[in-house]
């Protein structure tokens, strides 16, 4: 996955009218994204919380992937580039949600009784991921939803693998005394938290 | 179970409990497209502001000094103050408008000493000497789907202030005046009011070929309106 870049740094967005779907490699966007729109959502959900946001996520990563697929798709691994995508912009969501608490003039829409989870009811996993920093849960959801190895990981964060192994300990330790992993806990005491690590 | 084998296993339950909507690459591809228009926007001001930066830089270099500002002041191309960036009417780029989310009632200084005022039922303008003004926004006196505008103005330039109505949210406003494109301020009320208003000042006065041109965040258009 040597190959993976910043898709905000890549340049690969000038590709204007240029910006045929199908790469050399043969594989087409739309075809790929239908594909992974469904897991990426998924995974978009655990990083956020929230399902429309998780949405409105991918959307947008695609929709900042989509220009330079011509170019994307002859990665070796176009799937490692649109993690590191979704990653960043979830991170660049996360700043300037910060940000607009403080500085915008946009009120908050009314509570929709029948529209999505409240917090308080949203499950209780979420709530556990919601108390992890932002690069933890990232490290987490990659490393157990989508099964990437450390390395896999190390390098859709641009970080070393031993910090990511850090992190998933750190997660794991976090996440053990949860009341949302209460109902997966085995009846004996767990001892193997140790040895708990990735892999 | 090893808590690693937990998190896998409730990670997996939570997702999958998770229903996304059908794929469309409908919205990929108007993302993309705002995307790009937002880029070429952005290109275009900076264009715009290294060409009136660039005369402004060589007086001042050859001319450094209390003189230089009143050579600049009158030889400089005239910008704009309120609405700093323009484009052609033909460029395939579009000004981006400042979108302002306000509360019911609250007055909203446009420049000038003058205000609008929205409420649920009518948009009001006022200050500036002259009398409040209503446009009714619920009535049906002007149809759906329709942009409407007022314009005034004073020794300063034109204020135009279109009105929206529709189911459409308005994301952009534009207003054309003399084949230059406007920026509309676009001002509205929380949620999903059904019309959307605004205002841009303008320099010179009015006459000639206007428009005014409503967008969506998908930069599709709304409504339009051209008169003159």
């Amino acid at each position: 996955v040597g190959a993976v870049r910043d898709p905000e740094q890549s340049g690969l967005e000038q590709s204007g009218q240029g910006q045929s779907r199908l790469g050399q490699s043969g594989l087409d966007f739309e075809a790929f994204a239908a594909a992974r729109w469904s897991r990426l959502v998924r995974t978009a959900y655990l990083l956020t919380g929230d399902h429309h946001e998780a949405e409105d996520l991918v959307q947008s990563t695609l929709a900042k992937v989509f220009p330079g697929w011509a170019t994307i798709s002859r990665l070796d691994e176009p799937d490692a580039y649109v993690h590191r995508a979704l990653i960043n912009n979830n991170r660049s969501r996360y700043r300037r949600s910060r940000v607009r608490q403080l500085l915008t003039a946009r009120l908050p829409e009314p509570v929709q009784e029948d529209g999505g989870r409240t917090v308080e009811q949203r499950s209780l996993l979420i709530q556990a991921l919601a108390g992890l920093p932002p690069k933890q849960r990232a490290v987490v959801v990659l490393r157990y939803w989508e099964d990437l190895s450390e390395q896999q990981v190390a390098e859709v964060l641009g970080c070393s693998p031993g910090n990511v192994k850090s992190q998933a300990s750190r997660g794991l330790r976090k996440l053990r005394g949860h009341p949302a992993l209460a109902s997966y806990a085995p009846y004996a005491p767990e001892r193997d938290l140790e040895g708990a690590g990735p892999r | 179970m090893t808590t690693e084998d937990m998190v896998r296993r409730a990670l997996r339950e939570e997702a999958e409990a998770l229903a996304p909507s059908a794929w469309s690459a409908g919205p990929i591809h108007a993302a993309a497209r705002a995307r790009a228009q937002r880029r070429r926007a952005r290109r275009v001001a900076l264009a715009v502001a290294v060409a009136v930066a660039a005369p402004v830089a060589a007086v001042a270099v050859l001319a450094p000094g209390p003189g230089a500002v009143r050579t600049v002041s009158v030889d400089a191309p005239t910008v704009p103050a309120p609405s700093a960036t323009h484009s052609d009417s033909s460029s395939p780029s579009l000004p981006v408008s400042r979108v302002l989310i306000v509360t019911d009632s609250q007055k909203v200084a446009i420049g000038h000493g003058q205000w609008l005022r929205l409420t649920a039922a009518e948009s009001c303008q006022g200050g500036g000497g002259q009398s409040e003004q209503c446009s009714a926004t619920a009535n049906g006196n002007q149809a759906p789907d329709s942009v409407s505008l007022r314009i005034s103005g004073d020794s300063d330039g034109t204020l135009f202030v279109p009105l929206y109505i529709g189911s459409g949210q308005a994301a952009r406003i534009t207003v054309t005046v003399a084949g230059r494109t406007y920026p509309v301020t676009v001002l509205t009320l929380p949620g999903h009011p059904g019309y959307a208003t605004g205002y841009a000042w303008v320099p010179g006065g009015a006459g000639g070929q206007e428009s005014a041109t409503v967008y969506d965040a998908g930069g599709a258009v709304l409504a339009r309106f051209a008169w003159g």
